[in-house]
């Protein structure tokens, strides 16, 4: 039962606080993944808790046994980097097999597990083959089936799929999770592709500035993120600047300035308030579906990108939303510089307290 | 006039044909990206044209004149960036005017020539802040300014957002076209990351295995698909193996494993020929009612996967065959599929696209890992 419990970790490099007291439970057979911009300290808390770095202050428990003081290979930990470590002169058998072989345990055993992970991870194949012989995507999922020969429950991704082309790594992230999933481990992946944490992952873990700042399941964290920051670094959205102007039945209404105004079934925050709203691009409509929300303006910019378009329209008040559109069956586009109706469900518009610090500063992904 | 011409360009490493017969012409002030997997040959491409490797046949011209042996630095047109590459004890200031300070211009050039390209990328305030000190995006800005600043109307890019954040990723590519574009530079930007090439780039150049597989506008690369390899690569689709057992003037029809037919509107492939139907995920609707007009095939929900914005469903058919539907969520409200519901599976035969089978296999040409 390998819960992961993280209770107030903190760890420093001189004055940076790479780690500022993060407290996180993962869940026995749960799949967390962790995301932040790159310096957020995902990193230095995955390595926490593989026992590769000690915190400063805090502890980690590992199956409700304290392991601040444990070494890295008594953390009954599987561990798996981005840069494929394989033993170049051994063949996949060999490599697999090789750390139990060295510790002296029988061979029998190591023979059975190793059959086991080969059969589970798809390997079998290729187990005489040796790395230079494999791609990328063989070769780390050696990798995976190796790190599990100490028959751990808890695997410790640490931006595994980095190093590979983005097609193999869109086929393996769903080889991990089913294999994640079938053996029954429990699973930390950090990664720094938004999308693969929210495709293979129970929960995502969003960090800023090493803080946890929300966690969530991925189409919570999509849908409704909590604050301004997740929403942009999750997806695409559009933001714009507004003033609650008086609470209904129905909702806010928020003034956009200059004439524009805009509907949110949010009501948490009171009349007069400076607030930033957000939409996603693909839950704009073009067209008149109803009549909350109706937004016109002209189209200025039309971006293909294969399965589908962005479309950039400017408001009247000159300010400039983008909204994605799949394209259906016979389905054509307006062309650039002609007027368009938008519609922006009410549901989907996310309201949040305008920040201190200013927007910019807070949708910064540096 | 061409910009950069490759006539008949091979290159060989040992026994490996790392580019085979290249023939390739780039306009003055096209963007252009090379996409392909692993091995493709796109670093050795950018490598000849930079000048850091020498074909073992063929041409290459720049901007009308015959390069071939002409070293990288006498190739002053071309600038090759990767990685930022920035000189990390120098600070903006001193990176930027580092081209025209080695070429010894005089110091009233070498001062307006480095402030107007750092205005042009918006870093005139930070002339004075060192490497570590920028973020990602402005590490790159000033690659691009030194670039810019050493004479450079050719830019070869070789994955110049590899190491960043994904998300960032999107945000920079459309900046850096901008700029780009503004500057009318001709470019050449190598990537393995298919949204990034169809994003950017005038027109995408697609290796495999040393050759150009198909080039093309990103809208004839992605809606024309010259074979299934440029069609699993650069969107991915739904590939099934079939027969041709029926044809007339308004289509075929291709029996598929298990029994189960599908309508084309393809009318090239004779009767009783082994053949691929291809599908894009995004062109199979999910549905409880069957489509007038569209293919129908009856299955089961055994994964929905979000993807930031987009469901991807895995439904299984009747044969056992599996077929992928990515919808995107229009509008906010579209109906979420749950595992394990019965559900009609729905394709128009417009949007089939019917390959010959390949002779080395289907799985030769779409496998992944």
């Amino acid at each position: 039962m390998p819960e992961v419990r993280i209770v107030n970790v903190t760890k420093r490099y001189g004055r940076i606080v790479a780690n500022d007291h993060i407290n996180l439970t993962i869940k026995d057979k749960e799949y967390v993944s962790v995301i932040g911009p790159s310096g957020c300290g995902k990193t230095t808390l995955i390595k926490s808790i593989a026992g590769i770095i000690e915190p400063d202050e805090g502890e980690i428990y590992i199956g409700g046994k304290l392991v601040n003081k444990v070494p890295i290979e008594d953390r009954g930990v599987g561990y798996v980097f981005q840069n494929i470590a394989l033993f170049p002169h051994m063949t996949v058998w060999d490599n697999i097999t090789y750390g139990p072989r060295v510790k002296g345990f029988p061979p029998e055993e190591t023979e059975a597990i190793a059959r086991e992970m080969i059969e589970m991870i798809k390997l079998a194949a290729r187990t005489d083959a040796y790395p230079d012989e494999l791609s990328g995507g063989t070769q780390q999922k050696t990798a995976v089936a190796r790190a599990l020969m100490t028959r751990s429950k808890l695997l410790l991704l640490d931006e595994p799929l980095g190093a590979l082309d983005l097609k193999v790594r869109a086929a393996l992230r769903y080889e991990l999770r089913r294999i994640v999933k079938d053996l029954g481990l429990t699973a930390l992946h950090v990664t720094h592709d938004q999308e693969e944490a929210m495709s293979i992952s129970d929960r995502v873990v969003v960090m800023k500035k090493g803080r946890i700042i929300e966690s969530g399941k991925p189409i919570e964290l999509y849908m409704q993120p909590k604050n301004i920051f997740t929403a942009n670094f999750v997806g695409e959205a559009n933001f714009l600047v507004g003033v609650i102007e008086k609470i209904t039945n129905e909702g806010s209404l928020i003034d956009l300035g200059d004439g524009l105004e805009i509907i949110s079934r949010n009501k948490t925050i009171k009349v007069g308030n400076r607030v930033v709203v957000a939409f996603r691009p693909e839950f704009v409509v073009l067209g008149k579906r109803r009549d909350e929300n109706v937004l016109s303006g002209e189209i200025k910019n039309i971006v293909y990108s294969g399965n589908l378009v962005r479309i950039y329209v400017e408001l009247p008040d000159g300010s400039t939303i983008f909204i994605k559109k799949a394209l259906g069956f016979n389905e054509s586009l307006p062309k650039i510089q002609s007027k368009v109706t938008l519609n922006v469900p009410p549901e989907n518009v996310l309201v949040y307290p305008y920040p201190e610090r200013g927007l910019q500063q807070e949708l910064s992904l540096e | 006039m061409s910009m950069v011409k490759l006539v008949n360009v091979t290159k060989r490493f040992g026994k490996i044909v790392a580019l085979r017969g290249i023939n390739l012409s780039i306009g003055d002030g096209e963007y252009v990206c090379v996409l392909g997997p692993t091995g493709a040959g796109k670093t050795t491409l950018l490598r000849i044209i930079a000048g850091l490797l020498e074909p073992d046949e063929g041409e290459i011209y720049i901007g009308g004149k015959k390069v071939n042996g002409v070293p990288p630095e006498r190739r002053s047109a071309v600038y090759m960036f990767q990685n930022f590459a920035l000189f990390p004890h120098m600070n903006v200031w001193e990176n930027v005017s580092f081209g025209p300070v080695i070429k010894e211009w005089d110091s009233e050039k070498i001062r307006n020539v480095t402030s107007e390209v750092l205005e042009m990328v918006r870093l005139g305030e930070r002339r004075d802040a060192y490497p570590n000190e920028l973020s990602g995006g402005m590490q790159q800005r000033v690659a691009l300014a030194r670039g810019i600043a050493a004479g450079a109307r050719i830019l070869l890019l070789d994955e110049p957002f590899g190491a960043l954040d994904a998300r960032l990723r999107v945000n920079l590519r459309t900046q850096l076209r901008s700029l780009i574009k503004d500057q009318g530079l001709t470019t050449i930007h190598v990537t393995h990351d298919q949204e990034e090439a169809l994003m950017v780039a005038d027109r995408v150049v697609i290796l495999r295995e040393g050759r150009i597989e198909q080039i093309g506008s990103p809208q004839e690369i992605y809606n024309n698909p010259q074979s299934i390899f440029a069609m699993s690569f650069v969107g991915g689709a739904n590939f099934f193996d079939g027969v041709v057992y029926k044809s007339d003037s308004s289509g075929s029809t291709i029996e598929i494993r298990g029994g189960l037919s599908i309508r084309v509107l393809d009318t090239t492939k004779k009767i009783g020929e082994r053949v691929v139907i291809a599908i894009r995920r995004e062109d199979v609707s999910l549905g409880k009612s069957r489509r007038r007009g569209f293919n129908n095939l009856l299955g089961e929900v055994v994964d929905a996967m979000f993807v930031g914005g987009s469901i991807e469903y895995v439904v299984k058919l009747e044969n056992d065959v599996s077929v992928s539907s990515r919808i995107l969520l229009e509008g906010g409200d579209s109906r979420i599929f749950r595992r394990g519901e019965i559900v009609i599976v729905s394709f128009h035969p417009s949007e089939c696209r019917v390959f010959q089978y390949p002779e080395r296999g289907l799985l030769k040409e779409i496998e992944a890992i």
